[in-house]
């Protein structure tokens, strides 16, 4: 790898990857997003909290 | 020791708190120290207040604590933009610049701010940092908790219950059990109204709960086809009124205004009152409509806390629990004999919750803390004040003797002067409880247009606050009232007793006043004042408002004191035992 990383030809390929990477995770946070609020949206009464235990490795977690 | 700091931010009123061994050291919000109102950045300032206050350094914290979920609230903004795209294109834009910014990073920041690896830093879900910041500071040994406000991840209302023993009693337990989703969010309404009403949001709900007490609630029925109320307090609003999913400026949307029959008040626009009449009087009136709606629906989820608790205490957070009528209501109505509501009820108050739930959930460390007071702030030094006078070039008059001062002061309030009251440790919370007051003769009808005129520069129509002494605060209202903590803090609003209404004319708002309480041990100095005042004119209380400038944060150093003082028609100014007159 890293003796052909550095032709522009691999570098291209390279960055088309990440970016496609990058544009696939957007789609599917975009979609999971997409899916809660039509789950959610149309919520008109009290809805069951739903949440894992408390713990410290949950409490890490940013979602 | 275990030190756990709790963070809010990136929202509005960042503010921070710190637990040692699960005792509250210190909690500030931001914008009292960087002078910006309702300042939303990450609180590094208070965050340095907290740790010197505990005389720590950066890396002696265990654990910061921050108040949400900040992907699931990513999550929910993306949704919303996606649901409403191509309208919420402006929107998209500002919102990822934030999120890209700062607000992704908020791990990294939190983590070099405190000095601890970034895995010490924790994320609590919004709305159990409100109850958090209720039930774990309660005198409550078990509780049903409601958490309602504008928005937190998804959620803008929760019913749940909370085991929180104090020492020896075992582990404490905040389960949320039901909630509302966003969009459907009781502040959120309010805010909008607030915005119709052309105050801003997020500040001037306030000013929609004052004037609602100059109008009628004729607007209450049309208001049934805004938003949709389950028997159940559940709600549904009809979001063809709204504009807060697709716009930055604009929370509701021209239906509303179609409904309603009158343009939105235009912001600022000046208020004729005391008597309200052509257009005013209609404002006044959508006012009164969307408070008893509030009230109604908070009401009717108490009721619901109250049925899925089967406690005779509630525990209320969240911004929506600031609003001291519908508190009143609460009470009277939804089978609670307790209710207990901290006095950093909003955003701010989730930082501390935040810490709570880390300390006593997360870590399951037993709890002994109960919040009493809310004199948490920083504090200054006699050399802090001696600074601020000598580069000001102001000479001050210092009454070392308590009794000489307190009868002192007592005098200029009963010759009609308003008097600044700067001290000790500044409050937690949106209120100014004595530490950080500006106060006046509560006979004089008259004193509120005047400090609302002279020093407030506010609406006419903005309501004063009493501070009685605890002994006496019986004889002014129902005194089966005054076992409950909001009434410490400003956060109830009761009927005035008959007969009492004339010695606190200038606080009387439509028969009632939001009530302070004063403890003499909470608050010494001001008990003294206090009774000083009582001693003079027969009166135990005094008028209390905060001590700021209109648009401003209230005063935190003696310097921000003397610059108020210097702008403003205050006659007298108390730093400490320092006096200084303008005469």
């Amino acid at each position: 790898m890293s003796s052909t990383s550095g032709k522009p030809r691999h570098r291209r390929r390279l960055a088309v990857s990440g970016f496609g990477s990058l544009a696939v995770g957007a789609v599917l946070i975009l979609r999971r997003a997409g899916r809660s609020i039509e789950t959610r949206n149309h919520t008109t009464n009290w809805s069951p909290v739903e949440r894992d235990e408390p713990t410290l490795r949950e409490a890490r977690r940013m979602l | 020791v275990t030190v756990v700091l709790g963070v809010s931010c990136h929202y509005h009123d960042a503010a921070a708190a710190l637990l040692q061994d699960g005792a509250l050291v210190a909690a500030a919000q931001e914008e009292r120290f960087s002078r910006r109102k309702g300042d939303a950045r990450i609180p590094v300032r208070a965050i340095d207040f907290c740790l010197r206050n505990a005389g720590l350094e950066p890396g002696d914290v265990d654990y910061v604590s921050f108040y949400e979920k900040p992907l699931l609230k990513l999550q929910r903004t993306l949704a919303t933009m996606r649901q409403s795209w191509p309208g919420s294109a402006r929107v998209a834009r500002a919102s990822l610049r934030n999120w890209v910014g700062s607000r992704l990073w908020i791990r990294d920041s939190l983590s070099r701010a405190a000095g601890i690896p970034p895995d010490r830093v924790l994320f609590i879900r919004h709305h159990e940092s409100h109850a958090a910041s209720a039930a774990l500071c309660s005198p409550f040994d078990e509780s049903a908790v409601l958490t309602i406000d504008g928005v937190g991840e998804w959620t803008t209302a929760t019913v749940g219950t909370a085991t929180t023993p104090r020492t020896g009693g075992g582990p404490s337990a905040i389960q949320l059990d039901s909630e509302l989703r966003f969009p459907h969010s009781v502040g959120l309404l309010y805010s909008a109204f607030t915005q119709f009403l052309g105050f801003e949001v997020n500040e001037g709900e306030y000013k929609v709960m004052g004037l609602a007490a100059y109008g009628e609630p004729r607007f209450r029925d049309k208001l049934d086809r805004v938003v949709r109320v389950y028997d159940d307090g559940s709600i549904e609003l009809a979001l063809e009124h709204f504009d807060f999913l697709s716009s930055l400026d604009h929370m509701f949307s021209p239906k509303l205004v179609d409904l309603l029959g009158v343009p939105p008040r235009e912001p600022d626009a000046p208020f004729d009152v005391d008597t309200p009449a052509g257009i005013d009087a209609v404002y006044a009136d959508i006012a009164s409509s969307v408070q008893l709606l509030t009230e109604d629906i908070v009401v009717a989820m108490a009721r619901t806390a109250s049925r899925n608790a089967r406690s005779r205490n509630l525990c209320m957070a969240g911004g929506v629990a600031l609003n001291g009528i519908a508190n009143r209501r609460v009470l009277d109505e939804a089978g609670f004999d307790n209710l207990f509501i901290a006095p950093a009820a909003g955003d701010a108050g989730g930082a501390l919750g935040a810490a709570l739930f880390a300390e006593h959930v997360i870590l399951g460390r037993p709890r002994a803390f109960e919040m009493n007071d809310a004199y948490w702030g920083a504090e200054y030094q006699e050399a802090d004040v001696d600074a601020a006078l000598a580069s000001d070039g102001v000479t001050a008059e210092r009454i070392d003797d308590e009794d000489r001062l307190a009868d002192r002061v007592a005098r200029e309030l009963v010759d009609g002067r308003i008097v600044a009251w700067f001290q000790g440790r500044f409050e937690w919370g949106p209120r100014a409880l004595g530490n950080r007051s500006i106060l006046a003769d509560p006979r004089d009808p008259g004193m509120k247009a005047a400090v609302n005129a002279r020093v407030k520069y506010r609406e006419p129509f903005r309501p004063f606050a009493p501070s009685i002494l605890a002994d006496h605060a019986g004889d002014f209202v129902d005194p089966s009232y005054l076992k409950q903590a909001p009434t410490k803090y400003m956060l109830m609003v009761l009927p005035v007793l008959d007969g009492a209404r004339d010695k606190i004319a200038a606080t009387v708002h439509g028969g009632t006043v939001r009530i302070q309480q004063v403890d003499s041990g909470a608050s010494d100095r001001y008990a003294r004042l206090l009774s000083a005042f009582h001693g003079l004119t027969g009166v135990p209380a005094v008028l209390n408002t905060s001590f700021n400038l209109r648009g401003e944060p209230i005063v935190a150093s003696p310097a921000d004191a003397l610059s108020t003082f210097n702008r403003s028609g205050i006659d007298m100014l108390v730093l400490g035992t320092h006096v200084i007159s303008k005469r």
